[in-house]
């Protein structure tokens, strides 16, 4: 009778984890289907692109880079407000957030062609898969490599900065190297971190709904850098 | 180990680091 009680409760968490993994993959997939077909569509449309993004004089207009950066303001009321904000508040921060990111990205398909586009995003989902299952698998604690790997990518963004301004192309294919490995490396920790945060049952079910999303957002954001990455690395500009 | 995701300011920090490398990255792939 006791076995079959602690066996019933072991099956609950079990589903319990099974379902929260599926709701972060299902906020992952569906950020990046709205990122995907939002560029899609204006990246493949000359005349869209212009009338959104350029000026009369044929430069980059204001509007894009209100597309550009204001993301980053969504990211601080997002882990500023992730408390205080409802589950619904956040869904809208991160539908706006993948919006945005869709019509920001559309204008590489003005710098590669869509086969590049395609094969870069195909290696991206590769290498993702692959390392969100050892991430997944592994029994070693990866907590200490995510915060090592976020430290590294603070040196990235620093180092990105400056070689915009050096332009070297061989510290250039350095960065994008270590940017590869690194976002490599955080999928694994992320997958870790969310399969720890899956199995805490005890968890109300608002907070639960919302660290999904979140869970979701970090995902796909990394995603999203890995392919950039990878882009930088491997895209040959037409 | 964090009591939950969010506790561990890595998570926060590490959005806001990703988000910014997102822009930085876009604005080197297009003009760099």
């Amino acid at each position: 009778m006791e076995d079959l009680k602690y066996q019933n409760s072991g099956s609950l968490s079990q589903n319990y984890a099974r379902d929260f993994i599926k709701s972060v993959y299902n906020y992952m997939f569906a950020a990046l289907t709205i990122t995907g077909v939002i560029s899609y569509i204006i990246g493949t449309n000359t005349e869209l692109m212009a009338s959104l993004f350029m000026t009369a004089s044929g430069g980059v207009s204001m509007f894009f880079y209100v597309v550009l950066f204001s993301p980053l303001l969504i990211s601080f009321a997002m882990v500023g407000g992730f408390n205080k904000f409802s589950f619904g508040t956040l869904m809208a921060l991160f539908v706006i957030y993948s919006v945005l990111l869709g019509m920001s990205l559309s204008i590489l398909f003005m710098r590669y062609s869509t086969g590049t586009l395609a094969t870069t995003f195909l290696l991206t989902a590769g290498s993702f898969g692959f390392m969100a299952v050892l991430g997944y698998t592994t029994k070693t604690d990866l907590t200490k490599l995510g915060s090592l790997l976020y430290m590294l990518l603070f040196g990235v963004i620093i180092s990105s900065v400056v070689n915009m301004f050096l332009g070297s192309s061989g510290f250039d294919y350095i960065i994008s190297l270590v940017s590869v490995f690194i976002f490599t490396g955080l999928v694994a920790y992320e997958m870790q971190m969310i399969k720890n945060q899956a199995h805490q049952a005890q968890m109300d079910g608002a907070l639960r709904q919302k660290l999904a999303l979140f869970a979701g957002f970090q995902l796909y954001l990394t995603f999203v850098n890995l392919f950039l990455s990878l882009l930088r690395l491997l895209g040959n500009r037409n | 180990m964090p009591d939950n995701f969010f506790e561990g300011s890595t998570a926060a920090i590490g959005t806001i680091i990703t988000i910014a490398l997102i822009s930085i990255l876009v604005s080197i792939l297009i003009w760099g």
